[in-house]
């Protein structure tokens, strides 16, 4: 018995020491609350768990840092000759930087049939290829997006005439499209190859949003922004596309390698950037008629290649899982 | 008396499906006196929302209005261009829903939902073109304008603790009881003349429900707002209500003021309704349930629709639709079986 209630009369025993929504300090609990987590907090908690997707994306900002950078570390000038096909790990000896004295340096990856350094052209490739990827992807998102979301929004006629030409553009094999498409543009140059390769891929995107679109239109809360007077476009950007904005994600970076191998094989065809620019599929086309000399000129580039779409896939992945979006979803 | 807030007149909502025809409101009238609680009240599915969603003009596709006139304020709604029905959504006529689960938006805190609501509606100074809303975001600068500080006082009224930072929050981070506070914020941010409340507490456990009616009532005081509460819980309506209106398969069948109503049922269906519900000054009486169910909307082929449940149901009752008859005080029901016409059937 505390101070309080000693000298409390018999019958008022039960107006105790603590009144309703009193409590002793020690029994005292917080709200608690579960935390909210954003987008980045996500992805950054599945970086750590996940070790083959942070290894994916250490992988993918390798490769985008020494695209980026490709002047200050590449060992030579993209231009820059030496001995024709040297090995892997050859070296040559000369006056290569023009101080008048004779250095030796080594080709980490052997050199091409003009006697470029493998690794300097594959480094300076990467900025090409790379940006060709992404600005590839981010065109596909942006009218892929663009056309799921009016169609699954408006339904009727509008979404019938947009998926119908969505399927039309879906029938078609992403290389066969392309090819078309840059026939019909005319001329070469990496802004035929984004709209090329993008145009096909936009089906992806369209899919995959009208989907989510349809599904969330279907919420309360869109009746309720509907009830407080907002306009269908204001809906359509305020209330619906953040909420279906991860499986977009997760598709784009799904997109990115597949773009990467488009642009590489549209360059290997001879129908992507100017034939002199060092792009990954111009050089694996370059070594072709001398696989049976020097297998690396076209080894090398189709292993940066391989390694750059792993580490994009296994990212991916990653994000995908952190997401929580069940594999059918996205492809 | 003053001009009605709203006057629904023979509204008839329709929806063309495979198998035909569903009215899912059929002739209804009603009106609504500016600063009064007028309840709706009706089994599922007798067009209670649909009521709602036509006064406000969000009746789902391919649902459509095919006679009758809605007015607010004096006029005629369905003669307004779609802009001008925008500028009223929200602003001067708001809707409270159902499920305070689903009715707020997860990707957005709760303050930015009300202070949106705000800019929409009020001249704030604040642009709402989706740049600037881009820009305000960037920037940060949502935080500084009326709009937000709106949203808090806002809450604050509608009783949420620590409205400051609470504002922050995802709907996700408010229980049952305090999201439904947020629609409620939301609805009456821009003071509007009518709030139409759909089953406002049909989600929410008894305690908050008690506790939420009391909030609309007290809010309905300060800001002088007329209020269309839909219920399908007698215990709501005797609860909060001036007038109530009794709908049922896209009818009104009866109205009166609320206690005349509960004192004097007239109409038969009212009666079965008020027999269903447990009484606490007679807890032993056994409860009669209505047979049968609410009927398909899909052409009703006799003219009173309630005449297959009814337990006074004649030959005539299948065949003449019933008119409003007076039945009392202010107390007007839709039966042949009813008023000084109804005995000599």
């Amino acid at each position: 018995m505390s101070d309080k209630n000693a000298g409390t009369p018999e019958f008022a025993r039960h107006a105790g020491e603590f009144g309703p929504g009193e409590v002793p300090d020690e029994y005292r609990t917080e709200e608690t609350v579960e935390e909210y987590t954003t987008t980045r907090e996500r992805i950054v908690r599945v970086l750590k768990r996940d070790k083959l997707a942070l290894l994916g994306a250490l992988v993918v900002l390798g490769f985008v840092l020494t695209a980026a950078f490709a002047p200050y570390v590449a060992p030579h000038g993209p231009e820059q000759q030496f001995g024709f096909m040297q090995e892997p790990m050859s070296e040559s000896t000369g006056d290569f930087d023009g101080d008048g004295q004779q250095e030796t340096v080594t080709h980490y990856l052997g050199t091409d049939s003009f006697g470029y350094d493998i690794l300097t052209r594959i480094m300076y490739g990467a900025q090409i290829s790379l940006l060709v990827a992404f600005a590839t992807v981010a065109f596909a998102f942006t009218v892929g997006t663009a056309l799921g979301t009016l169609a699954g929004f408006y339904g009727g006629k509008i979404d019938s005439v947009i998926m119908r030409g969505i399927d039309f553009i879906w029938a078609f094999p992403t290389i066969i499209l392309g090819v078309g498409v840059i026939a019909v543009m005319g001329g070469l140059g990496w802004l035929n190859v984004v709209i090329a390769i993008g145009i096909a891929f936009v089906d992806d995107f369209a899919r995959i949003v009208r989907g989510e679109v349809l599904s969330i239109r279907q919420e309360e809360y869109i009746t309720a922004a509907q009830a407080v007077g907002m306009s269908d476009v204001r809906v359509m950007f305020k209330e619906i596309l953040p909420n279906a904005v991860s499986p977009i994600i997760v598709q784009a970076t799904l997109m990115i390698p597949l773009a990467i191998l488009g642009e590489a094989a549209l360059s290997f065809l001879g129908l992507g950037v100017k034939p002199t620019t060092p792009t990954w599929g111009l050089l694996i086309s370059d070594g072709r008629q001398f696989i049976s000399q020097a297998w690396w000129i076209s080894v090398m580039p189709g292993l940066a290649i391989m390694t750059v779409v792993l580490a994009f896939n296994t990212l991916g992945d990653g994000l995908r899982d952190a997401f929580d979006i069940s594999e059918s979803e996205v492809n | 008396m003053s001009t009605p807030v709203l006057s629904v007149d023979d509204l008839r909502t329709q929806f063309p499906t495979d198998r035909g025809v569903v009215r899912a409101v059929d002739g209804v009238s009603l009106s609504i006196e500016p600063g009064e609680i007028v309840g709706l009240v009706g089994e599922s599915g007798s067009g209670k929302s649909v009521l709602a969603e036509s006064v406000l003009g969000i009746v789902e596709e391919p649902g459509e209005i095919a006679g009758g006139d809605i007015r607010f304020d004096g006029r005629s709604l369905l003669e307004m261009t779609d802009e001008e029905r925008q500028s009223i959504r929200g602003g001067r006529m708001s809707m409270i829903f159902q499920d305070p689960m689903n009715s707020l938006n997860p990707t957005l805190t709760v303050g930015e939902q009300i202070a949106e609501t705000v800019r929409l509606h009020q001249d704030t100074g604040e642009s709402v073109t989706l740049s600037a809303e881009l820009k305000r975001k960037i920037v940060g600068a949502a935080k500084n304008g009326e709009a937000w500080r709106r949203a808090i006082e806002m809450l604050e009224s509608v009783q949420i603790p620590e409205p400051e930072a609470r504002a922050d929050d995802f709907p996700h981070q408010f229980s049952g009881g305090m999201r439904q506070r947020a629609m409620i914020a939301m609805a009456l941010a821009c003071e509007p003349d009518l709030v139409i409340a759909d089953e406002p507490t049909t989600a929410l456990d008894v305690t908050i429900q008690a506790q939420i009616l009391e909030e609309l009532e007290d809010l309905k005081d300060e800001f002088d707002t007329a209020i269309l509460l839909i219920t399908h819980d007698l215990a709501v309506v005797a609860e909060t209500c001036d007038r109530v209106n009794v709908m049922y398969a896209g009818e009104i069948v009866e109205r009166a003021e609320t206690r005349e109503l509960f004192s004097n049922p007239e109409h038969p269906y009212t009666q079965g309704l008020i027999a269903s519900t447990p009484q606490l000054e007679n807890p032993d009486a056994t409860l009669e349930p209505i047979e049968g169910n609410v009927p398909d909307l899909i052409d009703i082929e006799y003219a009173c629709h309630f005449a297959p449940r009814c337990p006074e149901a004649e030959r005539e009752c299948f065949e003449r639709a019933p008119e409003f008859r007076s039945v009392g005080d202010d107390h007007e029901a839709a039966c042949l079986r009813r008023g000084p016409a109804g005995d000599r059937l």
